[in-house]
């Protein structure tokens, strides 16, 4: 046996604790490379939103590559730090350092390139099947088939770059340690764990000041970044200090801590967290980064559907100038929509956008004639404005920016108006700040106009057929596209249309969201081949005190329950920590953002994160305690 | 009454080459009795005590503890009556890092799901017998070999078993500690008529006993009785030790 055999051996035999990292890495190779094939597909350049992708692509694999270099070096690092006893070993036999860095090194290799190997394979045979879901997501015509050999290139070298420079940088990483150490290895008594109650509670006041910073009418970009450090720095604390903290209270309270099992796993997990302070730390905000990103992108979708649903026009023109020449152009959309076989209502509404004394924003004010024949088709409210009063017409939709009491006065020169009424109605796609006054003060504040107040007529087309779709059919788009493609002079132009809205918005969202959550679903594969790896190497430490436990009387079935007990700490404590953080911040931060519902929408992404999560922990448990139960029944 | 009963004990390790640790043994400790088991190294004391304490199965015969077989439990109901029948003590102590004295020693009752008032009544109780109440609080790395001894003995006797079992308890320990420690084990015996057997490679330590039972490549070679003192028993102990070609020459400086 030569000594590169005996570094390959040791890389076969040790296969159950390097499957995880193994696995892991393939994967990461094979998203990038089918990435890759989608960014070097030569119809991409032939479209614009093709080129759009095509930039998407390749941001998604610069953060692919980074978030991989950052978790694998971690992840090596940690795999080292595990085997210092068997390096001291080797050292004491006469192994030359250059021979230990020559085994990392051959290991390191050895696992890149097949995982490299296996990565372009199963990237290959499933491009296909990539492409067509993706040609399915970007809208685009049919992606076909093509011998990827600029993204295999790219991904090779790219990899073998990363494999390397992983290699070198751990190397470098043990040459600093004398063999005394290496051979104590990580044999260290559990020390009494300490917890300070000042930085546990520090760690407490840091989210109550995020959270009270979050309440602030403005967020100045000094707000936020002091509001993402308080977090982090709460978040640190919170797993060093205050969650130990924690379980040292209950320590104390016996009639808790001293009943069944709970002696055991309750202890277990003080040091446990203490232990893993730092990983946890690093995956809870990661967690939580993307937790965020999925929850504002999800409710963004959802926003864009509740815009869509709650909007009554579908169609709407509208004019600065020639009101006559206008209604007259307008004709063309009635020809459109009449042999189109649709029917539709049409309403001709004036206003002008209007600042007043007592409110930051402008208004748009419409007359109380408009607001009738508003009120018919739209079956509003009925309501009488007096020349000194007006009614706000609030859209549902935004979040509103400033509330207004009844019975504020807004002043413009001479023209007092009081708030009479407010209502939550949906009117118009972009126009949501209208005020409703009397004609005669309309007309008033029209000779009174500057140049910057413009003034508009909106004609607008309500069809009943499509008010109580979900999503816009296509009879819908096609006509809204076709009237948008058709008009657009000096005097008439499209306003706004819900339908194209949608569509516009919700691909730019979902094509995001398809990016995003293959990246997701690397990170939560890269959290969990490291708490793979974590609870493979603890078990060998592990069976020791578990040996002591059997023989005191303790039952493999507790046994079994205090090991699931503290595996699903591992697995979904950083987890529900980043869901709460990210759900508290979110739903602080709506108001800002301009999202009206975002719990709720982000749960989806969150559940889909968790449930994918719960399938890795129902695995490795049933695997875990496999081996538990194999080791049990050998020393039995 | 008898505690325990061993029948035609019998155990084969086997492999390529059958190896028969054990071969009929018989022999019987009655309630209060405390028995010691000597024997050269490979005479299959460490193969007795693992069946007895019911973590290896014997190939042929029964052992049967306050009346009842471990052998015919199923493997939760062996675990139960581990905790609640047999004590253990150790040569390497076994107790958890992780826990403090008094959590390492009410483990057994705890996992029984006892009250806290019965728990803590106990636990003042041995603590006060073995005089630990001083290092209740303190981790494991923190007190002394025989401190640690100690506790694991509270923690073997705080359930009241029916058997005490001590493998090797003094091997880890300096002279003095280990005489403290089979004295506690002597008292315990003698107040709450703990049984206990005992297993062991010292002389000294095996002196403590009623009656010691010599095995050697798997049989019973000798039992002695002890009279009323120490002193010569501990010679007698000697004397057979170097008659069962042990390292008895080793161990004639010790004798006074």
């Amino acid at each position: 046996m030569n000594f590169r055999q005996f570094a390959l051996n040791n890389v076969k035999r040790n296969a159950g604790a390097y499957v995880g990292y193994f696995l892991s890495c393939a994967f990461v190779v094979m998203v990038f490379f089918l990435y890759a094939t989608l960014m070097f597909h030569p119809q991409l350049e032939q479209s614009v939103p093709g080129m759009v992708t095509k930039n998407g692509m390749l941001i998604a694999e610069i953060v692919i590559y980074g978030i991989s270099f950052l978790f694998l070096f971690y992840s090596m690092s940690v795999f080292l730090k595990e085997r210092t006893k068997e390096i001291g070993i080797l050292m004491i036999l006469g192994a030359k350092p250059s021979q230990i860095y020559q085994l990392i090194f051959i290991e390191n290799i050895t696992i890149g390139m097949s995982a490299i190997f296996v990565g372009l394979m199963c990237g290959l045979a499933t491009s296909k099947l990539f492409f067509m879901v993706s040609a399915d997501v970007l809208g685009s015509k049919r992606l076909f088939f093509y011998v990827p050999v600029q993204a295999t290139l790219l991904t090779g070298m790219v990899f073998i770059i990363l494999f390397g420079a992983l290699s070198i940088l751990t190397v470098g990483g043990i040459r600093k340690n004398k063999v005394i150490h290496l051979l104590q290895g990580k044999k260290k008594t559990k020390q009494e764990l300490y917890a300070n109650p000042w930085l546990a509670l520090f760690s407490l006041s840091c989210f109550v000041v995020a959270i009270g910073l979050m309440q602030v009418k403005m967020l100045a970009p000094e707000i936020t970044i002091t509001i993402l450090l308080l977090g982090c720095i709460g978040t640190y604390f919170f797993y060093t200090q205050m969650s130990v903290w924690v379980i040292q209270q209950f320590q104390k309270r016996k009639p808790f801590f001293w009943k069944g099992t709970r002696l055991l796993w309750v202890s277990d997990l003080a040091h446990k967290l203490k232990d893993n302070a730092r990983m946890f730390f690093i995956l809870t905000i990661v967690a939580t980064i993307a937790f965020s990103t999925i929850g504002i992108l999800v409710a963004n979708v959802h926003q864009s559907k509740v815009f869509y649903q709650k909007t009554p026009f579908s169609i709407e023109m509208a004019s600065e100038s020639h009101e006559k020449t206008a209604i007259k152009e307008s004709m063309t959309v009635d020809y459109i929509l009449q042999q189109r076989g649709i029917y539709y209502q049409k309403v001709i509404t004036h206003s002008q956008w209007v600042d007043f004394q007592g409110i930051t924003y402008g208004l748009e004010i419409i007359p109380q004639s408009d607001y009738r024949s508003l009120m018919q088709i739209l079956h509003l409210k009925k309501d009488l404005v007096r020349d000194d009063e007006m009614i706000l017409l609030n859209s549902p939709c935004y979040p509103p920016i400033q509330k207004v009491n009844n019975g504020a006065m807004f002043t413009r020169g001479k023209i007092h108006l009081k708030v009479k009424r407010q209502y939550e109605y949906q009117i118009f796609t972009k126009d949501n700040r209208l005020a409703v006054v009397s004609d005669h003060t309309y007309s008033q504040i029209q000779h009174s106009l500057t140049k910057e107040d413009g003034q508009r007529v909106s004609i607008s087309y309500y069809v009943p057929a499509w008010k109580s779709n979900q999503e816009p059919r296509e009879k819908e788009i096609k006509a809204s596209e076709k009237i948008g493609t058709m008009i657009s002079s000096e005097t008439l132009f499209m306003k706004g249309s819900k339908s194209l809205d949608y569509i516009y918005d919700a691909k730019g969202y979902i094509i995001t969201i398809y990016i995003g959550s293959f990246i997701a679903l690397i990170l939560s594969l890269f959290i969990v081949s490291f708490l793979y790896f974590r609870l493979f190497t603890d078990f060998y430490l592990e069976r020791e005190s578990y040996r002591k436990l059997i023989k005191v009387g303790v039952s493999i079935k507790e046994l079994k329950h205090i090991s699931t007990l503290k595996m699903a700490v591992m697995f979904f404590f950083p987890l529900i920590i980043a869901m709460m953080e990210s759900l508290i911040s979110l739903s602080m931060m709506k108001r800002h953002i301009g999202l009206l519902e975002i719990v709720v929408p982000s749960l989806y992404g969150i559940g889909v994160f968790f449930c994918l999560q719960l399938l890795y922990f129902l695995i490795f448990r049933s695997r875990y305690l496999k081996k538990l139960n194999q080791w049990m029944t050998i020393t039995k | 009454m008898e505690i325990c009963q061993v029948r035609h004990l019998t155990k084969i390790y086997g492999g390529k080459v059958l190896n028969k640790a054990l071969s009929d043994m018989n022999f019987t400790i009655r309630k209060g009795e405390f028995v010691g088991i000597m024997g050269p190294s490979g005479s299959g004391k460490t193969t007795l005590l693992n069946m007895i304490s019911t973590i290896d199965a014997p190939s042929s015969g029964t052992v049967i503890i306050n009346g009842k077989d471990p052998y015919q439990l199923k493997r939760d109901e062996l675990a139960r009556f581990r905790r609640r029948e047999l004590g253990f003590v150790f040569q390497d102590f076994n107790l958890l890092d992780t826990l403090t004295m008094e959590e390492n020693i009410v483990l057994p009752f705890v996992l029984d799901k006892k009250n806290l008032t019965e728990i803590e009544k106990n636990l003042r109780a041995v603590a006060e017998q073995l005089d630990i109440v001083d290092i209740l609080k303190k981790r494991t790395y923190e007190v002394s070999g025989g401190q640690l001894q100690r506790a694991a003995i509270a923690r073997a006797i705080i359930h009241s078993p029916s058997l005490l079992l001590a493998d090797e308890p003094t091997g880890n320990l300096d002279s003095q500690s280990a005489r403290t420690v089979m004295e506690m084990l002597a008292s315990v015996n003698k107040k709450d008529e703990t049984t206990m057997m005992l297993v062991t490679h010292d002389p000294i330590a095996a002196s403590y006993c009623h009656r010691v039972i010599f095995i050697k490549d798997g049989k019973i070679e000798k039992q002695i009785v002890r009279g009323k003192d120490r002193q010569p028993f501990f010679q007698e102990i000697i004397d057979m030790l170097s008659l069962l070609g042990g390292n008895a020459h080793e161990l004639s400086s010790v004798r006074p």
